[in-house]
């Protein structure tokens, strides 16, 4: 980011498409307040990462929900427990939070339902990437989240499931959850999204502000 | 025959060192560099030293408050625990009980080579043993055995991307990553410094009996040790453990925190969490006893 100001409001679906090289993970940690900017401020909530406590950084983070470009794991818990980590940390109850991932992974898993509920049990080492990134997708959503990251999410999914997946978004998005999806352009060709969509660019190494398109 | 011969404008010596300095300058020079150099090594290690003591009040601090204690956070407590603590207990078994015998065959040596009575060398013993031998065993197995692993773990989540991954879901790797496994490192070299002591002693006095060299009952042994045991030993028994293991973890968890992020490097963070580690222990050993005992050696003849 290079004078870059943009804003994301509730609602809002902005996709920034991705060559096959970029990496966004960076950038997303920075905008999550992981690594402060060499200049300006990142808000979340109006609040700039930088002025808040830690502990309100931690609280403020635990309302987002992030899908990795790559791996998101810890490698020595189960995927099950991979899952239910930060709910478990954030004092969500206990019982509350295995029925938001059930229920969860019963709607994004669709077919393959038996294959994720057996990739719950295992570390991530010994899963699939397909399984693995609709694992993602539901710790993403399981602790519904005020703005959603998703880093190429699309990737490694089965088409089959795609459908469910932008059913999910576009539920999210009439709660009042912002999205911000980082994708390659024909992958983001497969959400068809009813409402508005806003798009911000790359060009060399900068992003840039695009208009709103219908 | 063919030669090249050339000539070559050589310097002066006077051209070559430019501008002539007197002798008392060059000293002054010299001890100015070797003040800017040891200002330097200071500096640096103060700098250390301040890190571990910050992380280290940090971790006490979190682990006072209640709410830090999430079961996440337990869960690698409890696992930590078990790793360090319960299953050390037979490599710190068996290293007390070779120096339990070690210790029985010195103060044979001693008894005949200066004439006391083993109720003499007794004391000594047993305070050699409880303030300085058993904190320091289990301050190495406790290192050797889990430091270094510890400091390899978190090197090898920060090369993975884990610790981004768990700070992305707001969790603070305070809380999840150091602060469990510092606060076990020092339980457990506590309660292995205990079970070291007592199998040094035990030990010792089996083997020491077997051989003739111990010649009173077990009572009469345990009575002997028993009397001999200080208000201050405990004190200073049980702050040494705590502060060498909080150390000790501290530097292990930086360590390993503090890695370049690429997995070669895990193998050097690790030997070097160890070194550092066994470094501070032995310094902070030496430094307790010399305040606590205000004397640099623990012991007192005659």
């Amino acid at each position: 980011m290079n004078r870059f100001s943009a804003e994301i409001y509730p609602g809002d679906f902005v996709q920034v498409p991705l060559r096959q090289h970029h990496d966004p993970r960076d950038i997303v940690s920075a905008m999550l307040g992981l690594y402060p900017p060499e200049s300006g401020e990142i808000c979340f909530l109006g609040q700039p990462w930088s002025t808040s406590d830690y502990k309100r950084q931690f609280l403020m983070r635990s309302q987002i929900g992030r899908v990795f470009a790559g791996t998101g794991w810890i490698k020595s818990l189960t995927v099950w427990d991979n899952v239910l980590l930060a709910m478990r940390h954030h004092g969500v109850p206990e019982s509350f939070a295995r029925q938001q991932v059930r229920q969860w992974s019963e709607r994004l898993s669709g077919p393959r339902a038996g294959a994720v509920r057996q990739a719950m049990r295992n570390r991530p080492g010994f899963v699939e990437p397909s399984i693995l990134q609709v694992c993602q997708w539901i710790r993403a959503v399981s602790n519904h989240p005020k703005l959603l990251i998703l880093e190429r999410p699309l990737h490694y999914v089965i088409e089959g499931l795609h459908e469910e997946i932008v059913s999910v978004i576009d539920e999210f998005r009439s709660a009042g959850a912002a999205i911000l999806v980082f994708s390659e352009p024909d992958r983001q060709e497969d959400y068809r999204f009813v409402r508005s969509v806003r798009r911000w660019t790359i060009v060399g190494k900068t992003i840039l502000r695009d208009e709103e398109t219908a | 025959m063919f030669s090249i011969v050339s000539q070559v404008n050589l310097p002066s010596a006077s051209q070559r060192s430019g501008p002539r300095r007197r002798p008392i300058d060059a000293i002054m020079h010299g001890f100015w560099n070797a003040c800017e150099q040891l200002g330097t090594f200071g500096i640096n290690v103060a700098t250390q030293i301040a890190d571990v003591a910050a992380v280290l009040s940090g971790t006490v601090f979190l682990a006072c408050r209640p709410s830090s204690w999430t079961p996440p956070v337990r869960n690698v407590f409890s696992r930590q625990m078990l790793f360090t603590s319960v299953d050390s207990i037979p490599a710190a078994m068996r290293f007390a009980a070779v120096v339990g015998v070690m210790g029985i065959v010195q103060a044979v040596m001693w008894i005949d080579a200066a004439g006391l009575s083993p109720s003499e060398v007794a004391p000594i013993l047993w305070r050699s043993v409880v303030r300085e031998i058993a904190p320091l065993l289990a301050c190495l197995v406790v290192i050797g055995r889990s430091g270094i692993a510890i400091s390899a773990e978190l090197a090898t989540m920060h090369a993975d991307g884990e610790i981004e991954v768990i700070d992305s879901q707001g969790i603070d790797p305070m809380t999840y990553l150091v602060m469990p496994r510092v606060v076990s490192v020092m339980i457990s070299v506590f309660c292995l410094a205990i079970i070291t002591a007592v199998t040094i002693m035990v030990t010792g006095y089996l083997i020491g009996s077997s051989v003739g060299a111990i010649r009173v009952t077990w009572n009469e042994f345990y009575g002997e040790v028993s009397r001999n045991f200080e208000r201050g030993d405990l004190v200073f028994f049980t702050s040494k453990t705590l502060v060498a293991g909080g150390f000790a973890g501290v530097i292990c968890c930086l360590e390993g925190v503090r890695s370049s992020g690429r997995l070669t490097d895990v193998p050097r963070v690790a030997s070097r969490a160890g070194i550092r580690a066994l470094t501070a222990i032995f310094a902070i050993s030496a430094i307790l006893s010399v305040l606590f005992y205000e004397k640099l050696l623990v012991f007192k003849f005659g």
